[in-house]
Formats: C-alpha cells, sequence, structure tokens
C-alpha cells in the first residue's frame, strides 16, 4: 500500500511519454519519395531568331553511370543468345549507327526499320521514327524485346546479369536498391545522353567562328533556309523535335512501292489516319555519317536522300548544284565525340 | 481499487484520443509540401506563359525552332504528372474541386499538344510553300511570258497569285471561298496543256492548295492554343489552391487552438491527480501514526492487565497451594498414627540394640565386633526414622512455586512408599504398571505426589470390606497420544454409586466418617492448575478407576499460554 502513489505516478509518466511520442511518430512528415524531373531548376528555354542552335560543348552526366551505362550497351548479354549489344547496332566508330539499311538482328533476323543513330540521341523529343518511346528508358524495352532484334527479356537479363559480381558491385555502389531492371535502364539512358557530338564546324560558325564553313557550305546553309528544308530540320538537334508527314508534297510510298506496316508510322501508335505516312523528323547531326537514310534506309547517298526530300517533302526538283551545296553544308553538321571526328 | 484504476486508465485512453485527433486536425498542412505544391503551381503558370508567347513568336515567324516550345510541353506534362500523382497538401471539400480543376487542364493540355504536333507539321509545310511559291510563280510566268496560247492562263496565274497572298495575308478579304474552285480551274485547265507546263501549274496549285488550307488550320490552332482557355484553368487551380490553403490554415488555427486549450486541461488533470495523491500519502502517513499510537497504548493496557491476571492469578495459586498444603498437613493428620508406627519401629529396633548393647556392657561380657554391627544397625534404623521425618516435613512445608521436569513414574513410587504403611496396615497390594520412557513432565512434584496419594488413600478406604487377599491396587502411567500424559489408579472396591457420581469432585463433599470432603475437590484444584484433568471411570468387573491426564509440551512447540 506505501508504494501505491509512486507506482500510479510512474505509470502515468509512461503512459503520457508513450503518447507524446506516438503523436510525435505520426506528425512526421512522409519524405515524398517520388523522383520528379528537374525542371524546377531548369530556365526557361533561351529565345532566338536563330532556327539552328549549337549543341552544349558539354554535359552532366553522373560518370559513374555512364561507365556502367557504357558496360552494359556494349555487353551482348542482352540479347537472347548472347550475340549482340546495343552497340552491335549502334556503332560508335560509324556514327552511331551500323551503316546498313535494316539491321541484322540475333539469328540473322531482319529489323523493321533502318536503325537511328544513338549519338544526340537524348535531344530528340522521342525515340523511335514513329515516336511510340517518350524517353530513353522507355526506348530500351523496344529492341530488348523485339525478336528482330535483341530478343530478350528483363527476366533473362537480370538473370544473366547477376551472375557478374562486377555488375553486382557497380549497381550496389551507385543505386540504392541495386541491380534491378529500372537502374539498368537508367544506366544505359545516363550512357547515351552522354553520347553527344558537340564542337560541328557549323556550330562553331553559329557560334561567330565565319571562317570555321567555307564559302560552298555557307551557300549550302542559306539554301537549307531559302529552300525551307530548316522549316522541319531546326533547333538543337537539326530535326528532332517534331513529326511529319512523309510525302507532303508528292506519293512517296506510292512510287516506292512495296508498302510494309513500318511505312505506316506514327499512325501505328495513334490509330489516326492523320498519323498514316508521319514519322518524327530525323535529327540531321552526323548525317553525313549515317548512311544509308530514312526510316527504310532507301537512300543510299546524302546526294539521294537531298533529291527525295526535295521531291515528296518540298516540291520542287532541286538542281545538281543545289544538292551539292546542301550536301556541302550537311557535312559541316558531323561533330566530335572524345574529341576527335568519326 | 481494481475499479477505479481500469476507470483512471478508461480516461487516460480518451484523453489520449481525444489530444490524437485534435493533434492531427492541427497538423494538416506539411509546409513542406505546400511550399512545392505552391512552386509546381506557379512553374505551371510560367510554363503556360512562355508556351503562349512561344507560339505568338512562332505565328509572327520570330521563332525559327520548335526545342522551346516542345520543352515548354515537356514542362507542363511533369508538372501535371507531380501534381496528380502527389496528394495536395489540403484536407477537406477544397480537394475534389483543385483536381477536378487539374484533370481538366492535363485533358486540355494533352489535346493542345496534340494540336501542337498538328500545328509544327502545317506549319512547317505551309512556310515551305510561301517561300516557293511567289518565286515559283513568278519563274514560271517570266518562261511563258510570251508566248500566246498560254495568255489566258498566265493572266489567270497572276491573279490567283496575287489573291492566295492576299487571302494569306487578310483572312477577311472575303477571297477564300472562291479561291478553291479557281485553283481547280487552273489544274484541269493545266491537263490539257503539254505535260512539262501542266505538271509545273499542277505542282504549284498544289503548294496554292496548301496556303489557302494550311494557314487557316494553323491559324485555328493558334487561336485555341491562344485563347487563354489554359492560362484560365492555370489561374484558377493557383488561386482556389489559395484560397483552399487559406481555409485549412484556418481551421488548422482553431485546432491548434483546442489541442492548446486540451493540452492545459490535460496538464490541470495530471497537477490535481499528482496533488491528491500527495494528499492521500499524507492522509496515510497520518493514519499510521494515530495507528502506531493507538497500538502503543493498548499494549500498555494489555501489559497492565496481564500484570493484574498474573497477579490475581498468583494470589489464586498461592491460595490453592495454601489449600493443599493445609490438606497435606490434614492428610498427615490423618495419617498420623500409620506414620507413627513408620517411626516407632526404627526407634523400637533402636532401643533393642542399644538394650541389647547395654546389659552386655553391664554384664562385662561382651565381644567388640558385636557392639559394631549393633550400632550400625542403630544408625541404619535411627536414618530410616529420619527419612520419615524427612518426608513428612518436605510433604508439608510450605513450597516455594516451582515446576520442575520430573519423571511421573518416580513421583507415582514415591507417593506409594509414602502410603506404605497404611497399605501394610490394611494389606492392600499394589501393582504398578508403568510406561517406560515417559516424557519428562514439568509438574510441581509434591502437589502431584500429594493427588497421587490421595488417590491412592481413597483406593485403600474403597477396599475395607474386601476380602483381605484380595486388595489389591493398579497403579498405571501410560503416554496419551503423544501429547498427554494418563495416571491412573485402579481399585476393586465399592466404585461410585451413581446418585453420588456428580457429587463426589464437590468440596466438602465425602463418605467417609472422618474425612473434611476436600481431597478430590482440591486434587481436582491441582490437576487443572498443570492444564490437566481429573477423572473417573467404573472398571468392568467392580471397584473404580480414578487418574488424571497431564498435557506436555513436545520437544519445539511454542509455548501457549
Amino acid at each position: 500500500m506505501r508504494h501505491q502513489p509512486t507506482y500510479i505516478l510512474f505509470a502515468a509518466i509512461c503512459l503520457v511519454a508513450a503518447a507524446v511520442l506516438w503523436l510525435s511518430i505520426i506528425a512526421a512528415p512522409t519524405e515524398d519519395a517520388r523522383t520528379s524531373k528537374a525542371w524546377h531548376s531548369m530556365p526557361p528555354a533561351t529565345l532566338t531568331a536563330e532556327a539552328i542552335r549549337p549543341l552544349p560543348e558539354q554535359t552532366f552526366q553522373d560518370p559513374r553511370k555512364v561507365a556502367l551505362g557504357r558496360e552494359l550497351f556494349h555487353d551482348p548479354r542482352l540479347s537472347h543468345d548472347d550475340t549482340l549489344a546495343c552497340a552491335s547496332c549502334h556503332v560508335l566508330a560509324m556514327g552511331g549507327t551500323d551503316r546498313v539499311a535494316r539491321s541484322i538482328g540475333i539469328g540473322g533476323a531482319v529489323s523493321a526499320v533502318n536503325a537511328p543513330t544513338v549519338f544526340n540521341s537524348g535531344f530528340n523529343f522521342v525515340q523511335f521514327w514513329d515516336g511510340r518511346a517518350a524517353t530513353l528508358e522507355d526506348q530500351i524495352d523496344g529492341p530488348i524485346h523485339d525478336p528482330g532484334e535483341l530478343g530478350s527479356n528483363w527476366a533473362e537479363i537480370l538473370r544473366k546479369l547477376r551472375r557478374d559480381p562486377d555488375y553486382m558491385d557497380a549497381f550496389e555502389d551507385i543505386y540504392r536498391d541495386g541491380l534491378h531492371r529500372d537502374n539498368v535502364k537508367d544506366a544505359i539512358a545516363t550512357y547515351e545522353r552522354s553520347l553527344v557530338t558537340p564542337n560541328a564546324r557549323f556550330d562553331k560558325f553559329l557560334r561567330g567562328d565565319a571562317d570555321a564553313i567555307a564559302e560552298q557550305e555557307k551557300i549550302g546553309y542559306q539554301r537549307f533556309s531559302s529552300l525551307g528544308c530548316i522549316s522541319c530540320h531546326q533547333g538543337l538537334n537539326v530535326g528532332g523535335n517534331m513529326f511529319q508527314e512523309f510525302g507532303v508534297m508528292g506519293d512517296y510510298f506510292a512510287d516506292r512501292g512495296g508498302i510494309t506496316e513500318a511505312d505506316y508510322g506514327r499512325y501505328n501508335v495513334t490509330g489516326e489516319d492523320e498519323d498514316r505516312y508521319v514519322f518524327k523528323v530525323p535529327s540531321l547531326r552526323n548525317v553525313a555519317l549515317t548512311a544509308p537514310y530514312f526510316h527504310d534506309g532507301s537512300a543510299q547517298t546524302l546526294q539521294e536522300a537531298v533529291r527525295v526530300m526535295g521531291k515528296y517533302q518540298l516540291g520542287r526538283n532541286l538542281q545538281a548544284d543545289e544538292i551539292a551545296s546542301l550536301v556541302a553544308f550537311l557535312n559541316t553538321l558531323t561533330g566530335e565525340f572524345d574529341g576527335a571526328r568519326k | 481499487m481494481t475499479l477505479l484504476r481500469g476507470g483512471y486508465v478508461l480516461m487516460v485512453l480518451v484523453a489520449i484520443s481525444i489530444l490524437t485527433f485534435v493533434f492531427i486536425r492541427s497538423q494538416t498542412i506539411d509546409p513542406d509540401r505546400h511550399y512545392r505544391i505552391t512552386d509546381r503551381l506557379r512553374l505551371l503558370k510560367q510554363y503556360d506563359a512562355i508556351l503562349s508567347q512561344d507560339t505568338l513568336k512562332l505565328r509572327a515567324n520570330l521563332l525559327g525552332h520548335y526545342d522551346s516550345l516542345v520543352e515548354s510541353l515537356d514542362q507542363i506534362s511533369g508538372l501535371i504528372a507531380d501534381l496528380e500523382a502527389g496528394p495536395v497538401a489540403i484536407v477537406g471539400k477544397g480537394r475534389p474541386e483543385i483536381d477536378r480543376l487539374v484533370e481538366s487542364y492535363a485533358r486540355a493540355h494533352a489535346e493542345r499538344r496534340k494540336m501542337l504536333e498538328r500545328f509544327k507539321k502545317r506549319n512547317a509545310t505551309l512556310r515551305n510553300s510561301l517561300l516557293y511559291f511567289p518565286s515559283a510563280v513568278e519563274k514560271f510566268l517570266a518562261g511563258i511570258k510570251n508566248q500566246r496560247e498560254y495568255e489566258r492562263t498566265f493572266r489567270s496565274l497572276e491573279i490567283l497569285t496575287r489573291d492566295v497572298l492576299v487571302d494569306y495575308v487578310d483572312k477577311s478579304s472575303g477571297l477564300h471561298p472562291r479561291l478553291q474552285s479557281r485553283i481547280d480551274m487552273l489544274v484541269s485547265l493545266s491537263d490539257r496543256m503539254p505535260s512539262d507546263v501542266g505538271e509545273q501549274i499542277s505542282s504549284l496549285m498544289s503548294h496554292a492548295r496548301i496556303i489557302g488550307s494550311h494557314k487557316r488550320e494553323v491559324s485555328e490552332i493558334l487561336e485555341v492554343v491562344l485563347s487563354g482557355n489554359m492560362s484560365n484553368i492555370a489561374e484558377n487551380i493557383y488561386n482556389s489552391y489559395q484560397t483552399q490553403h487559406v481555409n485549412s490554415q484556418k481551421t488548422e488555427r482553431i485546432f491548434t487552438f483546442l489541442l492548446y486549450m486540451s493540452s492545459v486541461l490535460l496538464m490541470a488533470c495530471i497537477i490535481n491527480i499528482l496533488f491528491r495523491l500527495a494528499q492521500a500519502t499524507h492522509r496515510l502517513s497520518q493514519a499510521n501514526e494515530t495507528l502506531e499510537r493507538r497500538v502503543e497504548a493498548r499494549t500498555k493496557e494489555l501489559t497492565q492487565e496481564i500484570i493484574e491476571r498474573k497477579r490475581v492469578e498468583a494470589a489464586a495459586r498461592e491460595h490453592q497451594e495454601e489449600m493443599a498444603r493445609v490438606l497435606r498437613i490434614n492428610m498427615m493428620g490423618e495419617m498420623a498414627s500409620a506414620l507413627a508406627h513408620e517411626i516407632n519401629q526404627p526407634l523400637a529396633a533402636i532401643m533393642n540394640y542399644a538394650r541389647g548393647c547395654l546389659l552386655r556392657i553391664r554384664a562385662k561380657k561382651f565381644k567388640r565386633d558385636e557392639f559394631g554391627s549393633a550400632i550400625e544397625e542403630i544408625c541404619a534404623q535411627a536414618e530410616r526414622a529420619s527419612k520419615v521425618v524427612h518426608h513428612i516435613r518436605e510433604f508439608v512445608k510450605k513450597p516455594a512455586f516451582s515446576r520442575k521436569p520430573m519423571d511421573l513414574n518416580e513421583l507415582v513410587v514415591s507417593a506409594a512408599k509414602f502410603a506404605e504403611i497404611e497399605l501394610r496396615h490394611s494389606e492392600v497390594r499394589v501393582e504398578f504398571d508403568l510406561a517406560e520412557r515417559l516424557p519428562a513432565v514439568p509438574v510441581d512434584s509434591i502437589q502431584i505426589e500429594q493427588v497421587i496419594l490421595n488417590l491412592i488413600r481413597n483406593s485403600i478406604d474403597a477396599m475395607q470390606e474386601l476380602e483381605v487377599t484380595s486388595r489389591l491396587i493398579t497403579i498405571r502411567t501410560s503416554a496419551n497420544n503423544g501429547s498427554a500424559l494418563d495416571i491412573a489408579v485402579c481399585d476393586i472396591g465399592s466404585g461410585v454409586p451413581d446418585s453420588i457420581a456428580e457429587k463426589i469432585f464437590d468440596p466438602f463433599f465425602t463418605t467417609k466418617s472422618q474425612g473434611v470432603g476436600m481431597g478430590l475437590a482440591i486434587s481436582r484444584t491441582i490437576v487443572e492448575a498443570h492444564s490437566g484433568r481429573l477423572w473417573n471411570t467404573s472398571n468392568s468387573g467392580r471397584g473404580a478407576t480414578f487418574g488424571f491426564t497431564i498435557p506436555y509440551r513436545r520437544e519445539g512447540e511454542s509455548h501457549v499460554l
């Protein structure tokens, strides 16, 4: 009986303390774990009357992710039979493409469209010829699963990659949750974003070096503008920021013949008639290195590509000197990668 | 007490629940989230404005690329995704309204995106045709200027070109409805012309068509995009969020006040409880003190009472002892002749030996050795007499109160010895049936001896009528249940008639002509003073058994008062 007051007092203090603790726990703000785009730190786009803008001289990507992405990009374990890597069709030494009309996938399968260059792909507003992927991360799913390309799936790839202790360590170092699909995608996409080719001669010209391009090339640029090419091929990537119908001023596909499903372009994504034969306007950067041209790889040379564009997109027959100067101009769009022109 | 404690626990739980509710309601606004949302809403307005600006510039051909347009659209999409995914920091009825606004903005944004994609396509083609068409027409006209067969075509193409451009510049010119049919007419004319000229005309007309139709489409798109509808929604979202935020702040303030009030109340309750606990503790200690004082006083009283009782008991015992002694003296008186005989016998023997010695001395014929044995005999007889006297003296002297552990068998034998003369005189045989290894019991040996002697003498008296040869007393001692001792004196005398059975222990009741009637009464008093019991039974054959039981404390047992 004598000890009871102390006992009750102690119990009361314990209860109050527990209540306070509980309240402080439920009141603790929960961390919003979602990572948003870094939109809040980006300044509004600069306004300029110039239609073509020079590429930034460098991009700032996490070097560890870039290194890991480079490994993955060149790793044949991303294909079903361990024969092909991303780099098999996007050869960095060949302008980020494979210089064939349509790439050869695993087991000799032929893919549906021409492989676009991986260089500067981070500046494209959507990915694929038909723009079905909004980001580079989403784009990776395409070639991974396409039976005509890598023909694999994530479960298989992760199984293979997890057997490699070097990968396990590298992922553990960089990512909190280690080797996972989204982190593989992130590493590859980060690497791809680092594949930028600055310092093209034309970029130097845009930056004020009037002697960076020759007289004929200047004439070519002038024609590029006055003929209307620049209506679609503009911006940072000289294209890659809009869709356009292939054959605005003439029926390209009727003239070519042999229409495939891939020729429907964006229609395959939206299902709207308006989008039939509509493709992403490709970037013209490094275009001199990425023959053959168009989604079907039908133009073997730049001259041929320019001629086709003039006929079907501009509705005019370009003269030989026009084509020559335009090609000369297009050659000035070849940039540097790893400090060298490829 | 348990009920009281249960009530306390319930009260504490209720208090905690109320506090928790109030606390949660007073913490509805997460400042971090609020700033993030405000930031996003502000950026939404900002990018919306930039988008409108860029669109205006594009219409005025002040912007040569779509990069900033694409970027603004992407930013807005990201902002919408954020707003739709993350919970808005508002609890209450404002939330659905904001969600609805965001949703409608998202729908309008998707539509706008689609329209701007179409705008980019159409605008590119339009600009191309606008660049090309006038110069191409000029070049074409220059080529056919002096050819008479194309004079009508030349003129109508010249006018058409002018009208197409006027229509392009001035939508309200009213030329558009007729332009289409004039273009169609020129195309049909071109079919009849030589192929190179005809092809050129139809190519020019496709550009003219594009200028006419795309211009309208592009204008319509821009009108919709620039209508301000989206900006209004963005503004509305921002404003209603702010309104709701202010409202929740008001609510929050009310609940914060309530939280403060309930905290104060809770504190008051706790202080009250603590105060009452302190009071209770104080009262308890006071009560303890009082109790202790009362216990002390009562102990004192009880001690006093015990002393008093002991004094009374001592007086009673003294009285009883005195009575017993008187009775013993009386008994000695009754036994006087027998005792006298007992003393007389050795005295007679002494006298004989002494006379014999004297005769021999006078006759002067004696041997030295004969005197020795005679004097030894005299000494032995004198000692015997002295023992008897000593025994009597011991028996009747006023004893000091003393209880020593005694072997009851010894007391039985001693008492029997005392009665020996009377027994011999009355020719009564005594048989002992003594239990072995009886424990020593603390008793007043003289008093217990008195009781046994009294019982023996009663038995002797009871057997006066019997034949001399059959007079027999059996004295038996036995352990009773291990906690008491029985001493029984059994005779085969007249027994106790039923008529007097109830009165035999009463004082002054006697059947003897010379007795005072105090023997059994005092015996009972003595036995009861030893916590024992005096009893009698009738024998199965004849005679009676008188005995008493004295309880004793076993080894290790506590002393009971």
